[in-house]
């Protein structure tokens, strides 16, 4: 953390040049007003790091050759949602200004190099930076990205030929050829658990690079999900690798521009961005990390965000009656949800009688109710109801308090003081409190402690430092991906380093099954382990909602993981 | 002969001390008596001296007064608005925001007298010490205050609390260390009147001890200043762990504590305005109550206005 705030001031004062500081230090010795000077100095920064950090002037008209395609069973796909938009011509010489959106977050984006970023935020500036050689369409199935078609070659389902587009130029303004897409997967492998998603896409053996554009993967078994978790996998140039935490270089719809730690980060438009799902979207996306909520809502009324990522729940209703803002839920529902982490190796969570105290301990209605004014879904299943793997015929925990007494009473714990881990932002505040009282119901000694957001990722997540913490998990629409990396042995989402080879198995099985069917009964499965073991606590599925202006902005969207895809954004 | 002279000296030496302290306890009875009598004149005083007793009284028999346990959640009874059931509403997890603000004033007193207190124990020995000896030892514990000063109050406290980690007793250190200067500068600046005055001089004259001029005859003296800045100081202290907490560094949750209170009201202003009003309210009334006892006190403790 300290490390990139570190690095980004750096950005800053690099793009000073010396003439310039020798005019503002003598400015300041004839005394000038600070406030004023200060005005002035941070417009011109601003100016100057877009002019400095606008790269590739490399011509455009390649982007509209036609392209060839194989005679492969999928075509490249045109989104035809954007079709409708107004024919707003831009010429070339329309200010950056005009095309402009800016964006508030709830939370600040943290690590913006793709194969080490944990928190969902960061998969925001992924998404607009990157792409995979597959990407998801907004009901999160895979469609062709980088490779524009695939073929499996052998019978076993083992060997697979992607065939890549010949017309993608990285950020730096060098050409993207299938030695990229060998050293990006090769380079999450090498990160491993330092990252989110050398799991989603383990079953790869090796990568061979066939030619300039044709890359061939070798699996250790076949697999149902390649292509939907090859989406996370962002080719990064090998030259700019060292330094993509500070300065990410990417082939996506958006150019990074700055980041200045707590005020923005700053994309603007690819112009040789290769997609054609892609048309005519703002120039410049500026997200401002805008923590406090009344801050940010009344940023969005007031125009001056075009966008908030979040509506605190108790300002929804409001909201929907004001004809400025749009509401926007997920699409198309919220496979995430909250939980209560526990760390199974360590006393009393190790004892599976504490954690099921816990399990019925919960009172999932409330928190629904009290923090989530009934959006979403109460209910011990991580999959919500009206998703294909959820299986109903399965008996989980519920809230039942003498029941959660009684497992306590079973349980190896005797009183000792437990510390709760908590941050505060948004309702987490409430949330953890909330939590805290059930606990403290059930009969645990509790102790909260509330801690920073990046101190509590750094303590949870990276140093597995914790006996219980409050998390969310937001994870994809399909059941592999990162619902893997949370339950399986040594994921990179486990921090409560739990551990059940069936577990494991089961969710091996259902990546291995081509046959949705099949991957349904392996989930089932997983389903039956998971309300038996409880190696986490599940509270409720969380159905956010965001909100944005509809003078600026026409059409919007907003995925299963509550991101945009801001390629596909268009302006009045 | 040489002992017995000795013997001598230190029985009228004894005497005159319990000489001293018998006409110190008499005058300070009579001197009492005055100070209530002029205190009692100021009518603004009066009502600081009714405030802070009631918020005193609710601190002590919080457990009696408040209608319901401030820790019981009630998720189906969040945000509720002021009714007869909860006087001043519900918070965002249901539980009854008059209960907690009453069970915050223990928090918010606590914080105030021991902080003070702390600052008190520490400070005044300082300046007694800077003053009485003067030169280098002076010099150097006044250039460290002196230094203490300089950072702004908040931020200083912060800083401790950053080093100590969030916690109410780590606030109470943090907020007494920052008071430390003020005692021990105000402390001294009379110490060095007074330590010119006769009576000191007939101490030393009588050879007592550095240790006893500075405890009996220099520092009863100083009270009264002393007083009125630590009435003014447990204002100043309880806005200050309000803050604290209100940053989330004070008393940790679920404990009530007025800032913190404040500081998760403030997210839901729009929608139920009254939870974070009425802590606010509560600090505003607190802070009001110290400072009109305050500038009571100093009224009445101050020679120069003794006959208007």
């Amino acid at each position: 953390m300290s490390d990139t705030y570190m690095n980004a001031d750096e950005l800053m004062t690099r793009t000073i040049s010396r003439r310039k500081l020798l005019k503002y230090t003598s400015l300041l010795g004839a005394g000038t007003a600070g406030a004023w000077l200060l005005a002035a100095c941070e417009a011109d920064d601003d100016d100057d790091d877009v002019a400095d950090d606008t790269v590739d002037p490399v011509d455009e008209p390649d982007d509209d050759e036609p392209e060839i395609d194989d005679e492969d069973e999928e075509e490249p796909e045109v989104d035809d949602e954007d079709d409708d938009e107004p024919a707003d011509d831009d010429d070339d010489d329309v200010e950056v200004g005009d095309r402009a959106i800016t964006v508030g977050l709830g939370t600040e984006p943290i690590e913006l190099d793709p194969h080490r970023l944990t928190a969902n935020i960061d998969r925001q500036t992924q998404r607009s930076v990157f792409s995979g050689l597959t990407r998801w369409d907004l009901e999160m199935e895979p469609q062709p990205d980088l490779a524009e078609s695939w073929e499996i070659t052998d019978d076993e389902e083992l060997i697979w030929v992607f065939d890549l587009r010949e017309d993608v130029t990285f950020h730096n303004g060098r050409e993207m050829t299938a030695e990229d897409v060998k050293f990006t997967i090769d380079r999450i492998f090498e990160i491993g658990a330092g990252g989110k998603y050398a799991s989603y896409i383990n079953e790869v053996e090796s990568v061979e690079v066939l030619d300039d554009y044709q890359v061939e993967l070798t699996l250790a078994h076949p697999s149902g999900v390649l292509l939907v978790n090859l989406a996370v996998a962002s080719v990064v140039p090998e030259e700019e690798a060292e330094n993509l935490s500070e300065h990410p270089v990417g082939t996506g719809p958006f150019t990074f521009v700055e980041r200045i730690p707590n005020q923005h980060l700053r994309l603007q438009k690819n112009e040789n961005y290769h997609g054609e799902w892609a048309v005519d979207y703002p120039d410049t996306v500026t997200l401002t990390p805008a923590t406090e909520e009344q801050t940010r809502i009344a940023n969005l009324t007031t125009g001056e965000i075009h966008y908030s990522q979040t509506i605190p729940y108790d300002r929804i209703d409001e909201m929907e009656t004001d004809d400025q803002i749009e509401l926007i839920g997920q699409h198309p529902g919220s496979a995430a949800y909250t939980w209560l982490l526990m760390h199974n190796q360590r006393p009393p969570f190790d004892d599976l009688n504490a954690r099921l105290a816990v399990a019925y301990g919960t009172d999932r209605e409330a928190f629904l109710e009290a923090i989530y004014r009934g959006r979403g879904e109460a209910h011990w299943n991580p999959f919500p109801e009206n998703h294909w793997a959820h299986a109903d015929d399965i008996e989980g925990p519920y809230y039942d308090i003498d029941m959660a007494r009684e497992y306590l009473e079973q349980s190896s714990y005797d009183g000792e003081e437990i510390v709760f881990k908590i941050f505060t932002q948004g309702v987490w505040g409430q949330y953890g409190e909330l939590m805290h009282a059930m606990l403290q119901d059930i009969g645990f000694n509790v102790t909260l402690e509330q801690l920073e957001f990046a101190t509590w990722i750094e303590q949870v997540y990276q140093q597995h430092e914790f006996q219980i913490a409050q998390t969310s998990l937001a994870r994809e629409w399909d059941p592999d991906g990162l619902t893997i990396s949370a339950l399986t042995t040594g994921g990179s989402n486990n921090p409560g380093e739990y551990s059940n080879p069936e577990m494991d198995a089961a969710f091996e099985r259902g990546r291995q099954a081509v046959d949705q069917e099949e991957r349904a009964e392996a989930y089932r499965e997983v389903q039956r382990i998971y309300a038996a073991d409880q190696p986490h606590v599940k509270a409720v599925n969380i159905n956010s909602v965001g909100g944005y202006r509809v003078d600026t902005i026409a059409d919007f969207n907003r995925d299963a993981l509550g991101l945009t895809r801001f390629e596909s954004v268009t302006l009045t | 002969m040489a002992k017995q002279e000795d013997s001598l000296a230190e029985m009228s030496r004894a005497e005159s001390g319990r000489a001293t302290e018998i006409t110190i306890k008499a005058g300070f009875v009579a001197q009492s008596r005055e100070i209530w009598r002029r205190f009692r004149r100021s009518r603004t005083a009066v009502v600081g001296l009714a405030i802070v007793l009631v918020i005193v009284f609710a601190a002590i028999f919080a457990d009696i007064i408040a209608p319901h346990d401030p820790y019981q959640t009630a998720p189906r009874a969040i945000l509720l608005s002021p009714s007869l059931e909860h006087p001043m509403g519900t918070d965002a997890i249901g539980r009854d925001l008059f209960s907690r603000v009453i069970h915050g004033s223990r928090v918010s007193l606590q914080v105030g007298v021991i902080s003070i207190s702390i600052a008190a124990i520490v400070g005044v020995p300082l300046g007694v010490v800077a003053a009485y000896y003067g030169g280098l030892s002076d010099s150097l514990i006044m250039r460290f205050l002196d230094a203490l000063l300089a950072f702004p109050a908040i931020l200083l406290a912060i800083f401790v609390m950053a080093v100590l980690g969030p916690s109410i007793r780590n606030a109470m250190i943090a907020i007494g260390v920052i008071f430390i200067p003020a005692f021990a500068r105000i402390t001294r600046a009379n110490a060095l009147s007074l330590k010119e005055k006769e009576f000191v001089e007939s101490a030393r004259a009588i050879g007592a001890k550095d240790s006893y001029i500075m405890m009996r005859t220099i520092l009863p003296n100083c009270v009264s200043p002393i007083i009125v800045q630590a009435s003014l100081g447990v204002a100043y202290a309880v806005l200050v762990e309000a803050s604290l907490s209100f940053l989330g560094l004070g008393s940790q949750p679920p404990e009530p504590s007025w800032g913190s209170i404040l500081g998760a009201g403030r997210g839901l202003m729009a929608s139920a305005p009254w939870v974070a009003t009425f802590p606010g309210l509560a600090i505003f009334v607190c802070v009001l109550g110290f400072n009109l006892v305050g500038d009571g006190l100093r009224e009445a403790l101050d020679p120069h206005l003794k006959n208007t």
